[in-house]
């Protein structure tokens, strides 16, 4: 069903210069990208993905940008995407148009549903444009070498931007990665993915041992870290054996965040594991591509991002809801319950469910103490309320 | 052990009354674009969410969707698979006098369309577990013998290219409708196009008409989706119709010849089946006629909330409504 989007993304640049920047455009829209499940199968049977309302656009001329809609009319979260070139900066059009860009933009940019992730090829052509666009800038490194902003980084990079976009009240620590790993077996591709995280401007990795300070409780600072950042785990074979690595992973079940495994095991079979990594996405990266890890990542939190943008769409004022990434385990039930204060819808998506267990688990919820609503985020009707 | 069955709907039958409407004006606010793959998705989500949520089917759907043999990528196809998923992880539902189970999905054809043959492997399956029951509805006080002669599809397309037969088919889903309306606790009316020129009335607008007539059950309608529905939702308003709008609800002038002429030796049961006129008995009128407070009433809502059912151009924000609507009947107490 054609639904208004929950983000929308445009990549604007000038429309001459698209040989030279149409990496970096592929790279953008791929981060953003519906991926259809299976073409084969019926339109009918196909499972609904938050993903399909995220809307992309390419902008390569003022004639484009003027056929949108009006910004003003819908308040959707919105990030602009700008390659900035000499050719764009002295083109009058294309000034009409990075000008009504830079009036859309909020001030302040923290609590913004708008924002402006400028690249440029020229640091003369960003200094004939408005202030903002420098100060929006991926990096200054933008040009040099190997560490430059390669379309791949800049894919990252918008990812990460439209995290705060969508989750109004995400807090710095939210947004870290957390690799967990096993030191016997799995330190070599965790330190190499923390370089890789640092390596892209602004994304910030979760790694003990520079995180965790001389002196402190390691093992809560762990736990406490796992319990809000997204959360990377590198299954290696000894993963599952360390107790750390199984408390981490739980950890991170128990508080519903965004969960991606690193397949790196070495046999093409493995053993049952105590821990379900079956239910969140599992990658492999046989070509040591680090970056394919970072893009599940991060799209696994634009996921779940994307969901809470979907139920509050619905959600009648003075009501709260909370969404879960995958059907909560009966312990992490326990433990948001015993929290005390609940919201008064759980939302779950509809394909990560085995109907089954979610009707028991409503029916628990529905007879509980704090009396949760347990619904199906694609069928979620709450009684609009007259304004 | 927990003594509780959270599912919303549990033996609740609902109706939907929905099919493609007319493309729609794209300066629409509620333009949603290519109406035929948006309203099979759609019947095909919110039908599988009452299954899933215990609830039951009433349908009218040609079961060879556009083709002969039993269309196995269609609507009512994918929905059977779903009641069949449904099934087994709850206890079914049988009745407690009689023990019997009831279908999942009833489906009803009008005469002379035929239930699917034993050949037609997977209804016939699903028929034999009770997941399914798709049964003919002839019209009332016709000899048996005539409507028997519509046996096979070349005998029905003769039959139907007669005077007789056109006349007993407009009667026969009139009948279809009228059991529809009997059979389903809710009736839900979306979409809808002007009809065929052969009809009596367009579908939606006769289904949502039998559905009120009782003035006993919920009926909800949606303008969202545009066509008949929206033209209904405009005539409950008392908003001002466009005259092309104002030709869905009367009979087309050569179906009113044709029925007035075989009235006599096929009388119709009241004035419901009856063609609707400018000068006679017409739907216009008598839906302009209803009252919206009664029917936010039964229907679960205030009449505030059924105004904004009825205008909103929201789809979503209409299901929300109804979903609302329908949890209000059948838990009076609960706190929506």
């Amino acid at each position: 069903m054609t639904r208004p989007p929950l983000f929308k993304v445009y990549f604007v640049y000038h429309g001459p210069d698209l040989p030279d920047i149409r990496r970096h455009q592929a790279e953008v829209e791929k981060a953003f990208e519906w991926v259809r499940q299976d073409r084969s199968v019926s339109d009918l049977d196909e499972v609904p993905d938050v993903w399909e309302r995220v809307r992309f656009k390419s902008i390569p001329d003022k004639a484009t940008w003027e056929a949108e809609e009006c910004m003003d009319a819908f308040p959707i979260p919105t990030l602009f995407v700008v390659m900035v070139t000499d050719a764009m900066a002295s083109d009058p059009g294309m000034r009409e148009v990075l000008d009504s860009i830079a009036t859309l933009m909020p001030k302040p940019p923290e609590s913004a549903t708008c924002d402006l992730l400028a690249f440029s090829f020229s640091s003369l052509a960003l200094g004939k444009l408005p202030p903002l666009f420098s100060k929006r800038q991926v990096g200054l490194e933008a040009n040099l070498g190997e560490s430059r902003i390669a379309p791949h980084k800049l894919g990252l990079i918008a990812l990460h931007r439209a995290r705060p976009l969508l989750g109004a009240k995400l807090k710095p620590k939210d947004l870290k990665i957390f690799i967990s790993h096993a030191k016997s077996d799995g330190i070599f591709l965790a330190i190499s993915l923390k370089e890789s995280i640092e390596k892209v401007p602004e994304l910030d990795p979760w790694y003990d041992a520079s995180d965790i300070g001389n002196g402190s409780d390691w093992i809560s600072g762990i736990l406490d870290a796992a319990s809000s950042c997204i959360f990377l785990a590198v299954r290696t074979n000894a993963y599952e054996q360390r107790k750390i690595c199984r408390e981490e992973f739980m950890t991170a079940l128990l508080h519903g965040v965004p969960i991606v495994v690193v397949d790196a095991l070495m046999e093409p079979i493995s053993d049952s594991s105590p821990l379900p990594y079956s239910c969140v996405p599992n990658v492999r990266v046989p070509d040591g591509n680090t970056y394919r890890i970072l893009r599940v990542m991060l799209r696994e939190h634009l996921r779940v991002l994307l969901m809470q943008a979907m139920a509050l769409e619905l959600l009648p004022p003075g009501f709260s809801t909370r969404v879960w990434p995958r059907l909560p385990s009966p312990a992490a039930v326990k433990r948001a319950c015993s929290a005390g204060k609940a919201e008064n819808y759980w939302l779950v998506p509809k394909a990560l469910c085995y109907d089954a267990e979610f009707l028991e688990l409503r029916d628990r919820l529905a007879t509980g103490e704090l009396a949760i609503s347990l619904e199906h985020l694609e069928t979620f009707r709450p009684l609009p309320v007259i304004s | 052990m927990i003594m509780v069955d959270s599912r919303k709907y549990i033996g609740a039958a609902f109706g939907l009354s929905v099919s493609v409407p007319p493309p729609q004006d794209p300066d629409w606010p509620g333009y949603y674009g290519d109406p035929g793959a948006v309203i099979n998705r759609f019947v095909f989500d919110e039908a599988s969410n009452f299954l899933f949520e215990g609830g039951s089917l009433v349908l009218g759907h040609r079961w060879q969707g556009t083709g002969e043999r039993w269309d196995e990528s269609g609507v009512l196809a994918h929905l059977m698979r779903r009641s069949r998923e449904f099934r087994s992880f709850r206890p079914a539902m049988a009745d407690p006098t009689t023990g019997k189970v009831p279908p999942a999905i009833v489906n009803l054809l009008a005469w002379p369309d035929l239930p699917p043959p034993e050949s037609e492997e997977e209804p016939w399956r699903l028929i034999q577990e009770g997941i399914l029951e798709i049964r003919q509805v002839r019209p009332e006080g016709v000899d048996p013998a005539y409507l028997d002669r519509a046996d096979s599809r070349d005998a029905a397309r003769a039959l139907l290219e007669t005077p007789a037969g056109e006349y007993l088919r407009i009667r026969s889903l009139t009948a279809m409708r009228r059991q529809l309306a009997d059979l389903a606790d809710f009736r839900i009316c979306l979409g809808g196009d002007f009809g065929k020129a052969s009809r009596r009335l367009p579908g939606v607008i006769e289904e949502a008409l039998l559905a009120c007539r009782g003035g006993t059950k919920p009926l909800y309608i949606s303008g969202a989706f545009g066509g008949a529905a929206k033209a209904l939702a405009d005539c409950l308003l008392q908003r001002e119709l466009k005259p092309g709008v104002e030709e869905m609800f009367f009979t087309p002038e050569p179906i009113v010849e044709l029925m007035s002429g075989l009235s006599a030796e096929y009388p119709a049961v009241d004035e419901f089946e009856g063609p609707s006129t400018r000068d006679g008995w017409n739907a216009l009128e008598w839906f302009q006629g209803v009252s919206l407070d009664k029917l936010a009433e039964r229907s679960g809502l205030s009449t505030d909330q059924y105004i904004n059912l009825l205008a909103t151009p929201n789809i979503e924000r209409a299901m929300a409504w109804v979903a609302g609507g329908v949890e209000k009947v059948l838990r009076p107490g609960s706190k929506s």
